[in-house]
Parts: C-alpha cells; structure tokens; sequence
C-alpha cells in the first residue's frame, strides 16, 4: 500500500498546476506582450485616471446601495417571522445570476416612452449615472442579502440570546449582530465592489463612460494594440490587489458560514410593524423582478417567437454544456485545492489568490492573454474547439469553486479526516468515501454557483468563442444591435429560463437535508 | 472521473469536418445570418461565422483576426464598412481573389486585382424626426450638425467606433484636416448628442429625444419600416455627395478552407446575396439587376461621395489620436 | 520483548517554544500506559507525532519496533502505521450507518466480505451495541458513541490504540460506565494503550503505568501506587491524593 503516499501530493499539485494554467497564464502572457512591445502609450494620464477614478466612486455608490438595502433585508428574511419570507429569498436572489445586461434591457423597455412605467422623466433619468447606480445597485443587491443572511446565521444562537435578554431586537442587531457578522458584510461589499466596478455591458447600454469599458474600446478600437492595453488594465489590476488584500485581511476562509445551515432558531416577531416591513420588502423584490416582466411582455407581445427560437437552439446547447463541463472541472479542482488550503499548504494559497485575481481581472485583460496563450499550432486544437470556453471560464471562476468549499471544509473537525487517515484510508479513498459524501451538498451548491455564473458570462467568452459555437449570451448581444427588440426579448428570457433550470436543478439536488 | 475525462475528450477537440467554411464578418447578423443560410442550402457548405457586437462592445473582429494571424482560423471576412479590411490588407493578411461575380460590381466599389471586393452597401444618412422638425426646415447637409439652429437637438453615434469613423475619416480625407477638425469641434460646441452606436442614434430619434440623428441606412429603413414618424434623407444629395459604404469581402491567408471560401466568396457577390441584403437590412445593391424593396435605393441612384477607400482607411489610422482626445480617452 | 510503541528522545519545538521536550516513552504489548497532565501540557501532541499526523522535530517513533517517524520526517504515513484512535470528539463519519463506521476502518485489511461482517459483528456484540449497527452516528445517545468509537478503533487490530481524553465531557454516571467497558474490552484483549487524559481517576482505575506529563516533559513514569507514594511536583502532589483514593475505593481491582 506504498503506493499511495503519491496520492496527495501528485493530486494536489496537477489540481493546482490546472488552475495556474487557466487562470495565471493568460495574465503573465499578456505582461510578457506588454514587455515585448514598444508600446507607445498614447493615452492621457489625466483623463484617465479621472476615469478611474469616477468609476471607483460609481462603483463605491452601487455598493452603497446594495449594501444598504441588502443588510437590513438579510437580516429580516434571516431573523424575522416576515411573511413569505422563503419566495420573497428566491424573487430576490434571482436576478444575480442573470447578466445585469438583460436586467438593464428590461429596464429600458419598462422606462420608454410607451412603457409600462414611461415618461420622459424616467428615460432620461434611466440613462446616466444615477440610473448606472440604481440598476446595478438593484441587480447586485441578493449578493448583499444572501452574504448577510449567512454571516447572521452562522453566528452563535447562545450570544444572541444572551443579548436578548437585555436589550430589544432592534438593539441586538446593530450592537450585537452585525458586529459579529462583519467578516460576511465586508466580503458582501467587496463582492459587490468588484462585479460593480468590472462591468461593462450596463454602463455601455446606458451611455456612462467607465474605466473598464474604455480599456475594452481600447481594444476594440482601430489600432491593436494589446501591449498598451495591458498599461490601462494595470491600475485594475492593481485594485484587484487592494480588494484581494483586504478580503484576506477580513477574514478570507471565516467569512462563509457552512451552507444549508438549519435556522430553526425561534424568529423574532415584527408585531404591529409586520405589514408595513413586509410591504416594503416586497417592493424591493418586485423591483429586482419587474425588468423580467418587461422583457417577457415584449418577447410575448411577439408572433414570431418561433423564428427567433430556433436558430438559437445550437447556442442554448453550447451554453449548458460548455456551463456544465466548467463546472465541473472547477468544482472537481477546487475541492482538491481547498483541501491543501485548509491544511494551510503555503503554495496553495498562492494559487488561490491569483484564482481571485483572475476573477477579479476585466475579462478583456483575460480574454485578450487566453487568446495569446492558447491560438498556437500546438494548441490549436483547443483553441478552436469548445474546450476553449472552458478553460476561459474555468480561469475567470476558479474562485468560486475554491472558496466556498475551503470554508465549508475548515469547519470541519479536522479530527474526521484523522480518524479516518489513521484506521487506513488513503488520499483517494479519503476523498471519495468521507470527504465528498460528507461535503455534498456545499459540492453541488458549489458547483451549481459556478454553472451559473459560467452561463451568465458574456465579457469572457465573447473574445474568443470559436466561430460557430456562440454560446446564448453572445448571441443576445451581437444581435442586439439590430435585431427587432422581440426576438431579442425572447432569447433574453431564453437566457434567465436556463439560469432558472439550472438553479432548480441544483436546488432539487440540494433538497433533502437528512 | 474517467467517464467525464472521456467526455470532455470527445466533446472538447475539433475535429476538421471537411465540407466547410470560417467567416467572421461586421455585417449585423440579423442581416448575414440568412445570407449564410441560403449559402449552406445551396452549396452543402457548413458555414461557421463569428459576428462583431455591437460595434462599441467588441473587441472587434478584426482585432480578433489579426491577433490571430499567427495561426489564422477565418477563411473570409465580411466587413460591414469598405475600410476595415485595408487594416487586415496593410498587414499581409489578406490573398487576392478575383471572383467571376466581381465583373458586375462598379470598378468605384472594388480593387481592380481583386484584394477587396464590395457589395450590399449602406448610405450615411440623416434620419429626421417628423414631430420635431417641421416640414420644409430638414437638415440637408451634414454640416447642419454644427448649425446652432439644431444646437442640442442633434445626435451622431461615438466617432471612435463603426462607420462613423469612417466618416468622420472620409470627411478628413475629403475636406482637408483644418477643416475637419474645426467641424468636429464645432460639434461639440453645438451639443451634438453622442450616441454608443447608430442603433442608439436610431431610438434617440424615435423617441424624440432629438430632433434628427446620423445613421445608416439599415437604421433609418427600420425606424420607418416600424412606423415611426420620420424621414430620411440623404444628405449632400446636391452638393458633395452622400457617404457610400460597400460591404467588403476578403479572403484571408493562410485560412483553413481555401477552396470553400472562394465558393461563399462569390455567393456573396452575387446577385441573389444583394437581393436578400436589400429586402432583409434595407443594404443598397451595387450591381444593377437587383430589384429593391420600397424605400430602398440601389446606389446608382444616388449621389455618391467621390472617395478612395484606401485613402479613408489611412485617414482612419492618423486620425486616431485626435478622435480619442475629441471623445475624453 | 519489543515494544508497541515507542517514543524516544521526542522533541517538538513551534517556532521558539517547546511543546514537548525529550519526552521518552514506550509501551509494552499489552501495557495501558496513562498519560497524565494539565491541560496544555502537550498529550494531543504526542496523540499526533504517534500517528504521524505530525512531524516530530527531533527524536523517533518506533511500531512494533520498526521505525516511523525520525527526525522531523514521517517516514510511516498514518495509514499505514495500523494504529486505532478515538478521539475527544470521536470523530465518527456523519454519513456512515455504524456498521459502515467500522467496516471502513477494515477496508485496507483486504479481508473478506463474510470476515469482515463476522468481525463487526462481535465487536459490536461484545460492546453491547449489536441492535444499532445500522443507525447513523447522529442518532445515538452520547455513551453508545463513545461504544462505537472504540469499536471503530479496536476493529482492524491495530498494534497500539490511542485514546485522547475520550471522556472528557461526559457526566459521571456514563464516565464511570464507560470506563468499566474500557476496563475490560482493552484489558481481555491485552491491547497496547496509550490513554491520555487529564483525570487522574480514569488512569488510577485503567492503568499499569502511568506518565505524569508537565509542559512537555515527563515528570513521572511509574505504576500509580509508586507515583501516589513519591510525587515530586506540585501537579504530581495534587493529583496523589486522588490516585490513592481511587486505587483503594477499587480496592486494586483495576489490576485484575
């Protein structure tokens, strides 16, 4: 039985190297091309980093108001005896994981002139920055809910009671709550931060100029020069450093609470502020949700669903399974990686922070670096298949893969593994027996986070997609720029019924606690 | 595990399935995709294409193509503009191909050793919102932009991207740079809205947010076409002329599918490729036997801007710097 | 004779502080050996360096006289060392009925399917705890754990058996139970057993030796009468009166 000693080591490191290929080689490749070329940086410093800085601040407002909405929700769905509290988590979460794209379509069919909430008032506000503000703040708020509703429940029952035999319920959260739930609220906000400040189709559609969506131009525009784009995308880079340091520094692997975690702690009653809270609550879901019914009052409003349909099938089939076969590989890789994270392997957790950097990278910086890496003779092979979905996306959402189940494995008792080391089993056998069965449903919560994330994505894969294998949301997008607004629509509400299907699936997998 | 490595296997290599053809084009895709179709049912040819975004949100496909010039995988591209392709040309990347369907193309609209052939081709228009603009007191001229009687009511899509580059590049070529560059300032100066894409243009007419944009003719035939109340007209239709834009065909070197292309190649210049382009996306026919829909011109009925494409493309390139500082990057 | 286990020379060092200091120790065949001492003296660290989830920094661990760890390197992974533990929170696997605990502890043994039924059989059997081999960890009382886990532990016959404060948050009713099954299912089987608590009780009753080990170090090694008899530190001084209560409430019959 020598033979297993290779086990961990060989397994945890071709885990590791897999994900340094995905997500590192694209970034170093694009350095390396920055340093090779005389790049002329033709760019205005000033303006730039006016730029910078103005979507830092844009960035910064959204987080605002997500947070802002998004704590004081969490903490009523996760405490309070809120009437429909379990529909109203689903509604809300939902449009996350959707592109904000679609939602800001939705929108904009809702704030037109003949739309349901038209008026010229509404048009114009909607386009700007205080309308970028509004709608992502909205899109990104279930992040802030969900995060809060976990750190809140993961807090010890016994120090809450205690509190409140002193002090009222309102007291208890601010004072008591919160404090202790900070490490989940300051990840929320970086989350937040981050998908905030990256995004690009949004601003796009809502003519606000951003920094990540200048340094796309830069690379969609007349010259090609990726040398020099790299120099716009360093400064993000660079902020990716500054979020990464500080989300190590708030916490990094305390910061999830196991998933699927009972709350049948008794819930505070809201008493005589029951209605008016719950009125509100509603109103917050029902925003995040009206966009969806714009969108499919406009496909439905249609006679000519079917043509928009089919020509669409092959991209919905490329989407789920390039969206399948990523998730899989990340969550496979991750659960190995977490495993050597928890176990505090030093080279692990530089592997983990460059997966963190890459999610946190502008896609075009990604994209443009997996292009360079992967469109050689010897690779070609997989540069021109599907395959390259999946090692672009794999690199982009490494993250999520590895996160979530290092948390969920460090609070394990490290002496389940040791029992079973000791009566024989090895790495494998470990793994497979005790590990996975143990872990499953952070597996497929994992895993489903990273399907529907990897079928939301448009900025990653639009840079390389093999011709004639678009997944849907390319699809959406090159059509949006003439295609009649119902077919458009249509394949929009195409998009959120696979992100629906995809979480029910994994949501009936989820389903039965034991 | 060995089941999902045996998938993955199968499912992520591309095998070379012979019959087909790679073509990554600009043109709208609402408008090639039927074009590609009709190819594939008459000649059995699977086409596989990669369409650009809208032009602002994409790296562009012919960026795209010449970061994949050392190891090409397009057989042909289709640019929605007669420039863009000079930028793949200038850098080798494209093969000479002259396709028997060029002899009914005009000579203005083609490279003689046929680098670059054009068909279905768009105008520069102006699109007019009736409700706003009384009749009789249209803008008739592209210089009406910087006319302080429209200042603030008018709009144009972001230089930067599209075929507004082109024209602002063929105004440099043709007016002469001092005269160009005080023309764009004086857009500026005069509020002219910037629009993320001619599409954009397009809805801020509609919904009268301004009172008359610049925009393709594809835009502007669908605004009309969706009953809106405006008008189009072609600017310059007594002075300099309007700004013609062929689509452009090339064929790349080195691509994987050399004979294929050159089969799609003369599809696309056809006369039957026209046709659908004029009755799909409202493209004008260069060749003279095309029929057209109603309110659709074939370009020889219309007051072409005399311009060399070559020439524009160079203009595009210089006047990069000047265009980024104009537009705030 | 060679020994079960055997610790020789056993340093640990984190960064500057000693947790363990030339801590020598073996375990006859057959022998429980207690080891004793205040809390954050260093007995889980010994429980880790002996199954080679740990790393020693000098000094060696030798089974059954061959040699396992050595000078900072694990030479005998934990799996393949054939020791049985149970540890202070028992660690059984959520998942597994209690059948499963066990027969996953027996499956590098390479047994057969009838033998390895016919082993969890009796050992559950001779535990009293027959009726639950199909039950989940999560549905059993605290004591019919803790009959598992040492069940769990004893099934693969492991040359050496450690348990690490096993009963160290039980109510006295069950410890005293407990203790009586410890009694007699590791003495009738002369299973070598380091038992580390910090009770000196539990080591009166359970033990033929016992180590008394004091911020890293073994202060004592001897039989617990001897000890109880020339304590010579203060630790060893508080807990005498308790082994010398304990040995003559059971009158000695621990030794039987």
């Amino acid at each position: 039985m020598s033979g297993s000693r290779w086990q961990e080591p060989v397994i945890t490191a071709v885990a590791s190297a897999a994900i340094l290929v995905v997500c590192f080689a694209p970034l170093a490749a694009l350095a390396v091309d920055a340093a090779s070329a005389a790049s002329t940086a033709n760019v205005s410093l000033w303006r730039l980093t006016q730029l910078f800085a103005s979507t830092v601040v844009t960035a910064g407002a959204v987080t605002l108001v997500a947070l802002g909405i998004g704590i004081p929700l969490g903490v009523l769905l996760a405490r309070t005896d809120l009437p429909g509290r379990r529909a109203a988590l689903i509604l809300h979460a939902f449009p996350l994981f959707v592109p904000p794209f679609l939602l800001a379509l939705g929108w904009f069919h809702l704030a037109r002139a003949d739309g349901a909430l038209g008026s010229v008032l509404a048009a114009a506000a909607l386009f700007g920055r205080a309308g970028l503000i509004a709608v992502l703040g909205l899109a990104l708020t279930p992040a802030a809910t969900a995060l809060t509703m976990l750190g809140v429940d993961g807090i010890d029952p016994a120090l809450e009671e205690a509190a409140r035999t002193v002090a009222r319920p309102a007291v208890v959260v601010r004072r008591i709550l919160l404090p202790l739930a900070r490490p989940a609220l300051a990840l929320a906000g970086l989350v937040v931060f981050a998908l905030a400040f990256s995004e690009i189709g949004v601003p796009m559609f809502l003519r606000v100029r951003t920094y990540p969506a200048a340094v796309l131009a830069r690379l969609g525009g007349i010259a090609y020069a990726p040398g020099e784009a790299f120099l716009l995308v360093l400064p993000l880079l660079g902020l990716a450093l500054v979020l990464a340091i500080i989300e190590r520094r708030f916490g990094g692997l305390r910061t999830l609470s196991a998933l699927g975690v009972r709350t049948d702690r008794p819930r505070w009653p809201l008493g005589r502020w029951r209605w008016p809270v719950a009125i509100a609550c509603w109103l917050v879901v029902a925003a995040g949700v009206a966009p969806f019914a714009a969108v499919a009052a406009e496909a439905l409003a249609s006679d000519r669903l079917g043509e928009a349909v089919t020509p669409a099938i092959p991209s919905v089939w490329n989407s789920l399974r390039v969206a399948a076969i990523t998730a899989t590989v990340v969550t496979a890789g991750g659960l190995v990686l977490a495993r050597a994270l928890v176990n505090r392997g030093r080279a692990s957790r530089a592997v983990d922070a460059l997966a963190a950097l890459a999610f946190i990278t502008p896609a075009a910086a990604l994209g443009t670096g997996v292009t360079i890496v992967w469109n050689r003779p010897t690779t070609g092979f997989i540069y021109t298949a599907p395959m390259i979905l999946v090692v672009g996306l794999a690199g982009r959402y490494a993250v999520l893969g590895i996160r979530p189940l290092a948390a969920v494995l460090s609070r394990t008792p490290p002496h389940i593994d040791d029992a079973a080391r000791a009566a024989g089993a090895s790495y494998l056998r470990r793994l497979g027996r005790i590990v996975v069965p143990m872990h499953r449903r952070a597996i497929v919560a994992s895993w489903m986070l990273v399907a529907v994330f990897a079928l939301r994505d448009l900025e990653t894969v639009i840079l390389f997609y093999p011709a004639g294998e678009e997944p849907l949301m390319v699809r959406i997008f090159t059509l949006e720029a003439n295609g009649p607004p119902a077919v458009i629509a249509t394949l929009a509400l195409l998009q959120v019924g696979l992100t629906a299907l995809t979480l029910a699936a994994g949501v009936a997998l989820l389903g039965r606690r034991r | 595990m060995v089941v999902l490595l045996a998938l993955l296997a199968a499912h992520g290599c591309r095998q070379r399935a012979g019959h087909e053809v790679v073509v990554y084009t600009s043109v709208d895709q609402v408008f090639a995709e039927p074009v590609f179709r009709a190819f594939e049912e008459r000649s059995g040819i699977h086409v596989r294409a990669v369409f650009d975004t809208e032009e602002t949100k994409s790296t562009g496909v012919v960026n795209r193509l010449i970061a994949e010039a050392g190891q090409p995988q397009a057989d042909a591209f289709w640019s929605g503009d007669p420039v863009r392709p000079f930028l793949l040309i200038q850098r080798g990347l494209v093969v000479p191909y002259p396709s028997p369907e060029a002899a009914a193309i005009p000579a203005a609209f083609k490279a003689a050793d046929g680098m670059w052939t054009g068909t279905a081709a768009r105008a520069r228009v102006l699109l007019v919102n009736r409700d706003r603009v009384a009749a009789g007191t249209e803008p008739r001229s592209i210089r009406d932009l910087a006319d302080p009687r429209w200042k603030g009511r008018a709009a144009i899509a972001n230089p930067l991207f599209g075929t507004t580059t082109m024209h602002v590049a063929a105004l440099f070529a043709s007016w002469g740079d001092a005269d160009a560059t005080a023309f764009l300032r004086a857009l500026k100066a005069n509020g002219v809205r910037i629009a993320s894409s001619n599409g954009e243009v397009k809805r801020l007419v509609v919904a009268g947010e301004v009172s008359f944009g610049v925009t393709d003719t594809d835009d502007a035939h669908e605004a009309v076409a969706g009953g809106a109340h405006v008008e189009v007209v072609y600017p310059d239709a007594d002075g300099a002329g309007t700004l013609v834009m062929p689509t452009s065909v090339v064929v790349l070197k080195g691509g994987p599918n050399p004979a294929t292309a050159h089969a799609l190649v003369d599809y696309l210049l056809s006369a039957d490729a026209e046709r659908r382009m004029a009755e799909n996306g409202a493209h004008m026919p260069l060749r003279r036997d095309v029929p057209v829909p109603d309110g659709v011109r074939r370009v020889g009925d219309v007051r072409a801007m005399a311009v060399d494409y070559a020439r524009v493309a160079a203009a595009m390139e210089a006047i990069q710097p000047a265009l980024r500082e104009w537009s705030g990057l | 004779m060679t020994a079960a286990l055997e610790l020789a020379n056993l340093s640990v060092r984190r960064g500057a502080a000693a947790v363990l200091a030339d801590v020598d120790l073996s375990l006859a065949p057959g022998e429980i050996v207690a080891l004793l001492g205040p809390s954050g003296a260093g007995k889980s660290t010994i429980v880790r360096v002996a199954l080679g989830l740990m790393a020693p920094t000098t000094g060696t661990v030798a089974i059954d006289g061959r040699l396992a760890s050595s000078g900072s390197r694990v030479l005998v992974p934990p799996e393949e060392r054939g020791m049985g533990v149970v540890f202070q929170d028992l660690a059984l696997w959520p998942h597994l009925t209690v059948r499963d605990n066990l027969a996953f502890a027996l499956h590098g043994r390479r047994l057969g399917r009838e033998e390895t039924a016919a082993r969890i059989s009796s050992l559950l059997d001779d535990l009293g705890i027959a009726a639950l081999d199909r039950r989940y960890p999560g549905a059993l009382s605290g004591g019919e754990r803790q009959r598992v886990a040492i069940a769990r532990a004893l099934v693969g016959d492991p040359t050496a058996i450690l348990l690490d404060e096993p009963l160290a948050n039980l109510d006295l009713v069950l410890k005293t139970e407990l203790l009586g099954v410890f009694q007699r299912v590791l003495r009738r089987g002369r299973t070598s057993t380091l038992y580390v608590t910090h009770d000196p009780r539990e080591a009166a009753v359970l033990a033929d030796r016992v180590a008394v080990l004091e911020t890293g170090r073994i202060t004592h090694l001897g039989s617990p009468t001897a000890i109880a008899r020339d304590p010579r530190t203060p630790f060893a001084r508080a807990i005498a009166s308790e082994l010398v209560s304990t040995l003559s409430a059971t009158d000695g019959r621990a030794h039987e």
